[in-house]
């Protein structure tokens, strides 16, 4: 790939990487892996009065809302990013799959849902500064 | 090597687009997925040209909520100016906007013919075939001939 252009896919590629970094951070609770995605000052709301300020606290959260739980997946598709300069936006779909009792095998909830983020370069790479989830759909088990 | 890659890229932005303009009822952004002489097989739905195609997704989704069309699984070959294209989706459509029940889950792939035009890649054949369909919350099954007889009527 050239020249300029070829930064543009570079960027994209490397935002493509955290997005499924958040999913694989979670789902394999490798929550060293999880805080890394995260802007210092990042704001992130999940909706309902859910809304964290900087990697401690929704790593924090996350922690606990998963900790009575079994596997997880968290299916990242559709990632639709615009790069501008050092600051860029991104609209990702997830299909989130949770076996919500890690003691009961019929127990899960079923998400489909996204996620709008603006994300910015930093000395480490690309980080989220905020994310903003809406879900569209949920199915739960019982 | 790397026009390829590049290629790749562009014409996984084209598949993209095609969900985000239905997500999002953009079908001004629907149009320019096409060439203006696409056609395209849905099952036995046949679409030739691109107003065709979208006229119908306009009908069909117009009074939809949320839908999300999910893409995965892609294998894009590129052959000069010439490429195909095969992907999956699983289409979540929340058919009644405050109904959280009634919905369709659609599973199924696509498989295009692209072609590289001066606008970039456009898609000029389509065919979708469907894997798996469940519904919830819905009178009967869902017509898909419906869109064609309200664009008769208009």
């Amino acid at each position: 790939m050239a020249g300029a252009q070829a930064d543009v896919w570079e960027d994209k590629a490397q935002i493509s990487e955290v997005l499924i970094r958040y999913a694989t951070g979670i789902d394999r609770r490798d929550w060293e892996l999880f805080r890394s995605i995260w802007a210092d000052d990042a704001v992130s709301d999940y909706g309902r009065g859910f809304r964290f300020h900087g990697p401690d606290e929704v790593t924090e959260y996350m922690i606990e809302t998963h900790r009575p739980m079994g596997a997880t997946q968290h299916r990242m598709t559709n990632m639709v990013i615009e790069v501008d300069g050092d600051r860029a936006t991104a609209r990702t779909y997830a299909h989130v799959v949770l076996m919500v009792d890690k003691n009961d095998p019929t127990a899960w909830m079923d998400v489909i849902a996204h996620y709008d983020d603006v994300f910015v370069r930093t000395p480490d790479g690309w980080r989220i500064s905020e994310r903003k989830a809406r879900q569209s759909r949920r199915l739960t088990s019982g | 090597m790397a026009d390829l890659r590049q290629d790749q890229a562009e014409i996984s932005e084209v598949l993209l687009r095609y969900a985000t303009a239905i997500d999002r009822k953009d079908w001004e952004l629907l149009r320019t997925c096409w060439t203006d002489d696409l056609r395209a097989d849905y099952g036995g739905l046949v679409f030739d040209g691109p107003d065709a195609i979208v006229r119908y997704m306009t009908e069909a989704h117009r009074e939809m909520g949320d839908t999300r069309h999910q893409l995965s699984n892609f294998v894009i070959k590129v052959d000069g100016d010439r490429a195909t294209a095969s992907s999956y989706v699983h289409a979540v459509l929340m058919v009644r906007p405050k109904d959280r029940n009634a919905w369709i889950d659609a599973i199924g792939g696509y498989d295009d013919v692209l072609v590289r035009t001066p606008d970039g890649w456009r898609i000029k054949e389509r065919t979708f075939h469907l894997v798996r369909m469940l519904t919830n919350g819905l009178d009967g099954e869902p017509d898909w001939q419906a869109p064609l007889k309200a664009e008769a009527r208009q």
